[in-house]
């Protein structure tokens, strides 16, 4: 169901459940934004410093935190910035 | 299922910390005069120009009031229910007189006293013109005017830029940057704008750099220098994706990272000066002043000679409700633009720094029942200790509806050209040659180009 339809006045819910899911697998987590933001043209690069700092924050929040921050991460990225 | 409440705006903000977005290229320039600004010395005479921009169209024909009984006559006839009482005004007197008296609406005893104190001048009925006009050329068609007279995003715009966009692509603060800035080796982003980007400050080969009235737009939360391992690990990690060996991803990540340096510069030159004991009002209009004046305070940190200021005030399309909401908009107009002049004082910086209102376009004179409508000419304020106060410059008009002045409503035709305006700020601030103030003001040249002595 779309997460907006009840949602206050001037908030957009992200539905992030399918990144939950894989939340607690850094690679796999990675590997599907990957797919879903660059078509799989993730550099190596910077999927070693996506994974540096995701992986060190703590799943105790069932992985929220873990996923905005590798979400923020690659839309906040020259490689998201650049179309090809 | 788990969703995340983000609002938008958040959501937004948030990504223009991370990248700093448009602004991390706008800064870009600033960064690399910076850079040539702090290897610089000999910083020469200071001079800073603060633009006030009051969004919206003011009706300024009520900040400065005929009070003398025949004019004020004429006035309460044409204003009606917008006139205020003949006793409220606060009476100045000009320097220069018309025949007429004037004062200034009753919330603005700063300004009334500012004026007195001759720190303080008023030019009335100022607008945008292409080329002097007339009443019966323009009902023959024959007028050569600026477009879409009457509309907010053309004419705050045509002060900006004077002249259409399809033929004049830059403001003429930027122009003025842009001319400057090959005689003048030291002007880290000349144009500050506490407005974000805007047309004024918009050169061809120089932009504004954009700061808040909280200072620099630093980013959140990444700081490689931070005591916090986690926030060294997320700024390690954030830096590492803006150093991309990609041929645009590079040179977007290199814009981002020197954007960074220059909020950091700016923000360090920020950090730790003498806090100023002027209190400012704490609405949006003080506060981007109390800010501007720190940024002057820090001119030598910032290795600047000469700064422009663009700041705007909001909320002056007063169609309705005027009578309660123009007031307090002229009171804290006044309030501000005196705390900033004493600020200056205080900086001993008075005469170098020029504030001057603008505005997209004056009001009908003629009351629609509960407020004004677009209108064209206008009334404006120049303040600093180099103007010469206590006068009124241009032409004050007699406010009788039906004159030769007025195209429908009490829309008055300008008496003075906004790149007349202009122009007495420029002469001002840098010492530009004629040539050269007729490419920074495109229409100049078809107007009287005698000096209207507002600044010496």
């Amino acid at each position: 169901m779309n997460p907006n339809v009840n949602a206050p006045d001037h908030q957009i819910n992200l539905d992030i459940s399918d990144e939950l899911e894989v939340a607690g697998d850094v690679e796999a987590l990675i590997d599907h934004l990957d797919r879903l933001l660059l078509a799989e043209t993730m550099p190596d690069p910077m999927r070693q410093a996506i994974a540096d700092w995701i992986e060190l924050i703590p799943l105790d929040d069932g992985g929220t935190r873990r996923v905005t921050e590798a979400i923020a991460l690659v839309v906040t990225s020259p490689e998201f910035a650049v179309q090809r | 299922m788990k969703n995340t409440p983000v609002s938008r705006r958040r959501l937004l903000a948030g990504a223009a910390r991370l990248t700093l977005g448009s602004a991390g290229l706008y800064a870009t320039l600033g960064s690399m005069n910076l850079v040539r600004a702090l290897a610089a010395s000999g910083v020469g005479d200071y001079r800073a120009l603060v633009c006030v921009f009051l969004s919206g169209g003011n009706d300024s024909f009520n900040m400065l009031v005929p009070r003398s009984d025949d004019e004020f006559a004429i006035y309460a006839d044409t204003r009606r229910n917008l006139a205020m009482a003949q006793r409220d005004i606060l009476p100045v007197t000009a320097l220069t007189p018309d025949g007429a008296e004037y004062g200034f609406h009753p919330g603005m005893s700063a300004v009334q006293q500012l004026f007195e104190d001759g720190r303080l001048a008023v030019l009335s009925n100022v607008g945008s013109l292409l080329e002097p006009v007339t009443r019966s050329t323009i009902s023959n068609s024959i007028a050569n005017l600026p477009k879409q007279l009457f509309s907010h995003n053309n004419q705050s715009a045509f002060w900006q830029r004077l002249g259409e966009p399809s033929s004049v692509t830059t403001g003429w603060a930027g122009r003025m940057a842009d001319l400057l800035l090959g005689q003048v080796d030291n002007s880290p982003s000349m144009n500050v704008s506490l407005d974000g980007s805007n047309i004024w400050q918009t050169g061809s080969a120089t932009l504004s750099y954009p700061i808040t009235s909280d200072g620099a737009v630093t980013l959140r939360g990444i700081d490689p220098d931070s005591p916090d391992r986690a926030t060294q690990v997320r700024s390690k990690s954030f830096m590492e994706l803006l150093s991309n060996p990609g041929l645009y991803q590079g040179e977007l990540g290199q814009i981002q990272t020197r954007a960074m340096e220059t909020a950091a510069t700016v923000d360090t030159a920020l950090q730790g000066l003498t806090p100023l004991s002027t209190e400012f009002p704490g609405d949006k209009l003080g506060s981007a002043l109390r800010t501007t004046a720190q940024m002057i305070q820090a001119r030598d940190r910032l290795g600047v000679s000469q700064q422009m200021f663009f700041i705007v005030a909001r909320g002056w399309d007063n169609h309705s409700d005027q009578l309660n909401t123009h007031p307090g908009l002229l009171s804290g107009l006044s309030a501000s633009l005196n705390a900033f002049y004493q600020a200056t004082q205080e900086l001993g910086v008075a005469d170098k720094v020029t504030t001057f209102t603008a505005s997209d376009f004056g009001r009908t004179l003629t009351s629609n029942g509960d407020g004004t409508d677009h209108g064209w000419g206008g009334n404006q304020l120049i303040m600093g200790g180099s103007v010469n106060g206590g006068d009124i410059y241009g032409t004050y008009p007699l406010l009788n509806l039906d004159s030769d002045l007025d195209v429908g409503g009490g829309r008055l035709i300008p008496t003075t050209a906004v790149d007349q305006y202009g122009a007495e700020l420029a002469r001002w601030f840098a010492n530009f040659s004629v040539g050269e103030l007729n490419e920074i003001f495109p229409n100049l040249a078809n107007f009287d180009q005698t000096p209207l002595g507002l600044i010496s």
